[in-house]
């Protein structure tokens, strides 16, 4: 079935003039030698099987400082220059559009699959908690929202229920790692595959258009991709933009020249497609409500953006139905005051104190890189640094399409209109990586007419330039998106470890952890206590690594829990080591102690886990 | 019409695995592929959406993954919440949908939507 087969019944013509297959004529050999897709796939079929090479090669107890770069062979980085190559030469030939989709989803594989494929299990704390709670739910069939880490869960539920009607219909519990570890390849596919459905209609310029979702697909290094709410979100958020800009909008306001503002008579680099019929209009706002209203029941933040989005569209005149945007705020509101209303009501004045709080917002979610090692502060400024690239190129790219008569209203205003998470809130000190999510698709789009403003200022300088680039992005990519595995990924034996503890606590247990990365159930956390001791008062983790033996004892032996636990993990210890969070060898200190000391018992120890529990003392 | 056949079956496949227990490889992705493709194509069909390439691809998965989070979010609302149910209702909208997009069909000229 083709997308067209899907929905519509009416049959595709056959093309007008016969398609020669391979080895059907004479020199079919030879022309397709000279087509231009023959040195493309060439390239794409060698990285490929490099990449193939690689993954038998990887060898993931090699994970050191700067994550999996360092466990990477050799052929994997030539793997990665080959196809960046070979994209670039396929956008310079013109290749077809399967082509260039199958260097994209290539590029994807080999970026998000690779984890996906090698590690022994899930990576990310986040995923585990996350399954953690559709564990609950297909338990109790519902989502206990009492305890305040929950509220949120419970309140914005449409991930959680939508992803535990798939799992808990048809895997038994022991294989949902095993799915939710292809969440960022598939998330990352769907994304590139929206990021292309809309990024068409802001310009007919195929090699724009494909370089700005290769560069989407390069730069997306911030992990939001994983088995998560804000993942389902961005993906339903891109195609309500597509389909916003495609039926609500007409095409000569996406992309104006200035002297024609108020003109729909004509207009240079729009898309091609005829102006919907009203009762294309009609579908339109009846799926983006849908939409919408998915958005609304699975994510917090999102429909803030797409709200802002909606309104700065419809107000620069790109969208032209009003109500799309007044239908999305409706639904929102009915959601905060009815399914939310509880979050909303206890969480809202919190929320409300950090609006117009710019300058704490953007702080707060600055990554303070001052107390990491040197290998993590590279990382970070990896990250940085490949944002500043992108936003240099976005403003060239905007400033010679601008000399050019052509001005990308639909693009500049998606790059803008995500700030409003910024100025509402610091988001748990995430804002800026959801701003730079949410323009992503948009900034690479503009960055990439900074390479050619439109389709005859291509040359073959130009390529030079846009491989140039490309590979810059993707290394500042590999350390960014990498750089941190060593305490990303997990081994199977600190999942037997937190199993252990959280399969036996008794309800109203202490739970203590080096820190709260590992794979942890989240299913148990309204009747389990936890204390994080990288997120205690520097005076208490100073004591704690001081005399460790006999401050983790008393606290072990606190009788108000009816049991207490300590969880050490080899992924804690990277976290801990990698970002300062405890004075030097703090982490390896405490457990290195309770190791030797008669005050504690060990429940679980081996090279990448130790539990430790009170130690009950026996008369006689 | 083989299409919607083909859309109608899948669904109705995804309730059968749903409520009897089915093979573990088999059993996901019958339900994936029923929810990332039937309440997509069918609403799409039925709005006549003249959506084509990956503009359609991308509509029709949204709406489906828009279709299970309403729909359970809507369950899990009212307390009646269980997968098998979610599945169910899904199809039930399904076959609905169907049902439509097999008379929209019929009465337009010659037989065939646009």
């Amino acid at each position: 079935m083709t997308s067209e087969h899907l929905i519509s019944e009416a049959p595709v013509r056959a093309p007008a003039v016969r398609v020669a297959t391979a080895g059907s004529e004479p020199g079919s050999s030879a022309r397709f030698a000279r087509s231009p897709d023959a040195l493309p796939l060439v390239g794409l079929s060698v990285s490929a099987i490099l990449w193939a090479v690689a993954l038998f090669q990887l060898d993931t107890d090699a994970i050191g400082d700067f994550g999996l770069l360092d466990a990477f062979p050799t052929t994997m980085y030539v793997a990665f220059g080959l196809l960046v190559s070979s994209m670039i030469l396929a956008v310079h030939r013109r290749a077809t559009d399967r082509v260039l989709a199958a260097h994209v989803g290539l590029l994807v594989l080999m970026l998000h699959a690779t984890p996906a494929i090698r590690y022994e299990t899930l990576r990310y704390a986040w995923s585990w908690k996350h399954l953690g709670i559709v564990h609950e739910l297909t338990t109790q069939h519902w989502i206990d929202g009492s305890g305040r880490d929950l509220a949120i869960y419970h309140n914005w539920p449409g991930f959680f229920s939508a992803a535990a009607t798939w799992l808990g219909t048809a895997v038994d519990p022991r294989g949902w790692a095993g799915l939710a570890q292809w969440a960022p390849p598939a998330f990352q596919l769907l994304y590139a595959l929206a990021a292309y459905a809309v990024l068409q209609n802001l310009t007919d310029d195929r090699r724009v258009v494909w370089l700005g979702v290769w560069l989407f697909a390069i730069a997306n290094w911030i992990g939001q991709d994983y088995f998560a709410p804000q993942s389902m979100a961005f993906f339903l958020f891109l195609v309500t933009c597509a389909l916003a800009l495609r039926f609500a909008s007409h095409p000569t306001t996406i992309t104006r020249r200035p002297r024609e503002r108020n003109s729909t008579a004509h207009a240079i680099g729009t898309p091609r497609g005829e102006p919907a019929t009203e009762a294309t209009r009609r579908a339109t706002r009846l799926l983006v409500v849908a939409l919408a209203t998915a958005i609304v029941v699975t994510h917090p933040l999102t429909p803030f953006v797409l709200i802002a989005a909606l309104v700065a569209l419809t107000v620069t005149g790109v969208v032209r139905d009003r109500r799309l945007a007044l239908y999305v705020m409706a639904v929102q509101v009915v959601w905060l005051f009815t399914g939310a209303r509880g979050f909303s009501g206890d969480r809202g004045r919190d929320l409300l104190a950090g609006f117009g709080a710019l300058r704490s917002n953007l702080d707060a979610s600055l990554e303070d890189a001052s107390r990491a090692d040197a290998a993590q502060r590279l990382v970070s400024t990896a990250g940085r640094a490949e944002v500043a690239l992108l936003v240099l190129l976005a403003a060239v790219g905007l400033w010679r399409r601008t000399r050019r008569g052509t001005w990308d209203v639909a693009a500049a205003v998606l790059i803008a209109t995500p700030l409003v998470i910024i100025a509402a809130n610091s988001y748990g000190g995430e804002a800026t990586f959801r701003v730079y999510l949410f323009a992503l698709p948009f900034l690479a789009f503009v960055a990439a007419t900074a390479f050619a403003p439109d389709e005859r200022a291509w040359r073959p300088i130009t390529a030079v330039v846009a491989l140039a680039v490309s590979g810059a992005l993707l290394a500042a990519t590999l350390f960014a998106y990498y750089g941190k595995e060593q305490w990303t990924h997990f081994t199977e034996s600190e999942v037997r470890a937190a199993e252990l503890v959280f399969d036996d606590a008794p309800t109203g247990s202490l739970i203590i952890e080096g820190t709260d990365n590992y794979p942890a159930r989240f299913a148990r956390v309204n009747d389990l206590v936890f204390l994080n001791l990288a997120a205690e008062p520097r005076a208490s983790r100073e004591e704690v690594v001081s005399d460790p033996a006999a401050t983790i004892a008393t606290w072990l032996d606190d009788r108000r829990y009816p049991d207490a636990y300590l969880i050490i993990t080899a992924s804690q210890r990277a976290e801990a080591r990698s970002l300062g969070l405890f004075p030097a060898g703090g982490l390896d200190r405490i457990e290195r102690e309770l190791l030797t000391s008669p005050l504690v018992e060990v429940l679980y120890r081996d090279d990448d886990a130790v539990v430790f529990s009170r130690r009950e003392i026996t008369n006689g | 019409m083989r299409s919607l056949a083909a859309l109608l079956v899948l669904a109705a496949a995804a309730v059968v695995v749903a409520i009897a227990p089915a093979p573990a490889p088999v059993a996901p992705l019958v339900i994936l592929g029923f929810i990332a493709v039937v309440p997509g194509a069918l609403t799409c069909r039925v709005l006549g959406l003249p959506a084509r390439g990956a503009l359609a691809v991308a509509v029709v998965i949204g709406t489906g993954f828009a279709a299970v989070a309403i729909v359970s979010a809507v369950l899990l609302s009212a307390q009646v919440w269980t997968p098998a149910r979610t599945v169910t209702v899904l199809a039930a909208i399904s076959f609905a949908l169907g049902a439509a997009a097999a008379g929209r069909q019929a009465r337009s000229p010659g037989g065939v939507s646009g």
